[in-house]
């Protein structure tokens, strides 16, 4: 229920909800009794591997596929069983679904062809619509006569045109290549901030879904794993699954000894000396359990000098370099034998491999896995 | 579309052409040529006869003899203008009953789950392993006074004396939509099936309820097959002989039957002949027609 008697209530309060939706095909479970409440005007950003049931959530919430169990609720009234025509969200699909009997124009009007709109009342929305994507040009042409990248506009423009309190959009860069993946990516963010409406997307690139989203959902096999903001899924990861599936980490596993003044000193394979971490929050590992540093690539970083005492610093060996423009990629051997990455500046030194260095990181740099 | 060298093309096109030369342009002029022939009590039964290939007199006599009367009197004869108009008439109504017939199977095959999908394909040609003919006797024993359909209805109490069917033009129709469903269900299906599921749900998702996404986006997608399945099943049925010869009553007129009576009954060769081209000349049309179509198609797509 939505509470009404605050605004500030109203304004915590979901634009719509998933509570607790299971959904079958066959044998296999698509989603997993997966609760999630998507904020009025934010950009939400589903995330995962293919096959996480990411694209099944998005079909629920277009009205494609009924929930085996469990509720969809837009604004506190329960949708769930209602039919994709009388949902006020619009799609874009991934292959654009473009109607290819019809012009850009008539593609971009059609949805204005069921709403109480005058003739010119539709035609100045469609002109509008053609404006927002700057395909004003095009209007005459048939789908199949456009490039690629025109398409995905023709498709955002058609999903828009009915004003949908919810944008949904199936791996909308997916089909575009590489250069223009980078610029719509920006376009569609800019879009999203222009109109205020509610974007969730869907995609399996997690630099995707850093680049574009208020807050990704992190799935993992029907489940949601992780919800939270860019920095939030990146720095302070829930588990293994999402620490590994954004951005490259080394997992160092290790013995907590005891704590201190939030810092938790575990015994790891690095050196000898225990290395300090952020005791992770919500969670209190007890001294003798066994735990998984997870320390990202860049966070790690070459200390001068062989000598000195630096908190968790060890010694390694270079056993590869790969020199990437922006960044210096190390593959290093610690003393136990087990290979590390590490992202060096770019003013690193190169033509080190075969050479010992003493590395270091910071407490919070790293976090406590189970 | 890109355009292919002709020098590259001739030896694909070779064979086809052989084969409609020798199949279907060598017959169709040596019908041409009887039919402007005049019928005549001997062995064949038509004259003038080319005396000698390499004899200029006997080529003159030859052209000379040739003349237009079999076409004048088509022309002037009532009973072909009204073969031709009912051939015509029957061939229209039936494909549009095919066409009301054949719409919902195709789809309901297109939509089935996809591993049910060949099976129905199948099942749609099964009748074909049986030979047209006995299955138009069939419908005989089907549609007859005395037949099932008419004992089911009595025995249902629908009617009390038996309705007659056979003989009329209703049993024609009804051979012609039952032989015929095939021709107008596979292009339609082969349509419809290549359809992407995604368009169906946009138009959903647009705001068109289920009918309305039907009219918009499956229908107007599936005119190809609908004119593919429609030229297949009309033009046959123009021609067609065992149905309305079997089904039908002696006043269902067919050119068919015509073509039939004047070749084997009145062993009139040259007037059957001149049937028979008059037939094809009417059935260029919806061919061209359906052709004209097709280009002003591809020309938008290229």
């Amino acid at each position: 229920m939505i509470d009404r008697s605050g605004t500030a209530a109203a304004e915590r309060a979901p634009l719509i909800s998933l509570d607790r939706v299971t959904k079958r095909f066959g044998r296999a479970l698509a989603v997993d009794d997966l609760s999630l409440s998507i904020r009025d005007g934010e950009f939400l950003c589903l995330l995962g591997p293919s096959g996480c049931g990411k694209s099944t959530l998005l079909r629920l919430l277009a009205g494609f596929e009924t929930p085996d169990a469990g509720r969809i609720l837009l604004e506190g009234r329960d949708i769930t069983r209602e039919p994709p025509h009388r949902r006020p969200l619009n799609i874009m699909f991934q292959s654009y679904a473009l109607f290819p009997h019809l012009s850009v124009a008539a593609n971009v009007g059609y949805g204005l062809r069921w709403l109480p709109l005058t003739r010119a009342e539709r035609r100045d929305r469609v002109a509008e619509m053609l404006r927002l994507v700057q395909l004003e040009e095009l209007a005459e042409r048939r789908p199949d006569r456009i490039s690629g990248g025109q398409r995905q506009r023709v498709a955002l423009a058609r999903a828009l045109a009915r004003q949908p309190r919810l944008l949904l959009l199936d791996e909308p860069l997916t089909a575009l290549d590489r250069r223009l993946r980078e610029e719509t990516r920006t376009e569609l963010k800019a879009l999203q901030a222009k109109l205020g409406t509610t974007f969730v997307t869907v995609t399996h690139d997690q630099e995707e879904a850093m680049g574009m989203a208020d807050r990704i959902a992190v799935m993992e096999r029907g489940r949601l794993v992780q919800a939270g903001s860019p920095r939030e899924v990146y720095e302070v990861p829930a588990n293994r699954f999402v620490a590994s599936f954004l951005g490259e980490v080394n997992l160092i596993s290790g013995r907590v000894l005891d704590r201190a003044d939030g810092l938790l000193r575990v015994q790891t394979p690095l050196c000898e000396q225990a290395v300090m971490v952020a005791a992770p929050q919500g969670r209190d590992p007890a001294e003798g359990d066994l735990v998984q540093v997870a320390l990202r690539p860049e966070r790690i970083g070459l200390l001068h000098g062989l000598a000195g005492d630096a908190p968790n610093a060890f010694a390694a060996e270079i056993v590869a370099e790969t020199y990437l423009g922006a960044t210096l990629h190390l593959r290093v051997r610690v003393a136990d034998g087990s290979l590390l990455r590490v992202a060096a500046g770019p003013a690193t030194a190169t033509g080190r491999v075969g050479r010992t260095v003493r590395l270091g990181f910071a407490p919070s740099a790293a976090t406590i896995l189970d | 579309m890109r355009t292919v060298s002709r020098g590259r093309v001739w030896p694909v096109l070779a064979l086809p052409g052989l084969w409609l030369a020798a199949f279907f342009l060598l017959p169709f002029a040596i019908v041409a040529k009887i039919s402007l022939s005049e019928s005549a009590t001997a062995q064949p039964p038509y004259r003038p006869q080319l005396a000698g290939i390499l004899d200029a007199a006997a080529w003159r006599a030859f052209l000379e003899g040739l003349g237009f009367d079999n076409y004048r009197l088509l022309v002037a004869d009532d009973l072909y203008w009204s073969a031709g108009l009912s051939s015509l008439r029957i061939a229209a109504l039936s494909t549009v009953l095919l066409a009301l017939i054949g719409y919902p199977m195709a789809l309901a095959i297109a939509r089935a789950p996809e591993r049910w999908r060949p099976l129905l394909v199948a099942l749609t040609v099964v009748p074909f392993w049986t030979s047209l003919l006995i299955r138009i006797y069939a419908w005989i024993a089907i549609l007859k006074p005395e037949g099932w359909l008419n004992g089911a209805l009595i025995g249902a109490g629908l009617i009390r004396t038996p309705l007659s069917i056979l003989n009329t033009e209703a049993a024609v129709l009804i051979g012609i939509v039952y032989a015929y469903l095939p021709f107008m269900v596979l292009p339609l299906y082969g349509s419809l099936e290549r359809h992407d599921r995604a368009l169906v749900e946009a138009a959903s998702d647009l705001g068109a309820s289920p009918l309305r996404a039907f009219w918009t986006v499956t229908f107007p997608l599936s005119l190809r097959g609908l004119a593919a399945g429609a030229l297949l099943c009309f033009v046959p049925i123009v021609g067609e002989f065992i149905i309305p010869d079997l089904l039908g009553g002696s006043d269902t007129l067919m050119l068919g039957r015509t073509l039939w009576s004047e070749f084997f009954a009145n062993r009139d060769w040259p007037l059957a002949s001149a049937v028979a081209v008059a037939m094809t000349l009417i059935l260029v049309g919806p061919i061209l027609a359906h052709r004209a179509l097709e280009a002003r198609r591809a020309e938008g797509r290229a």
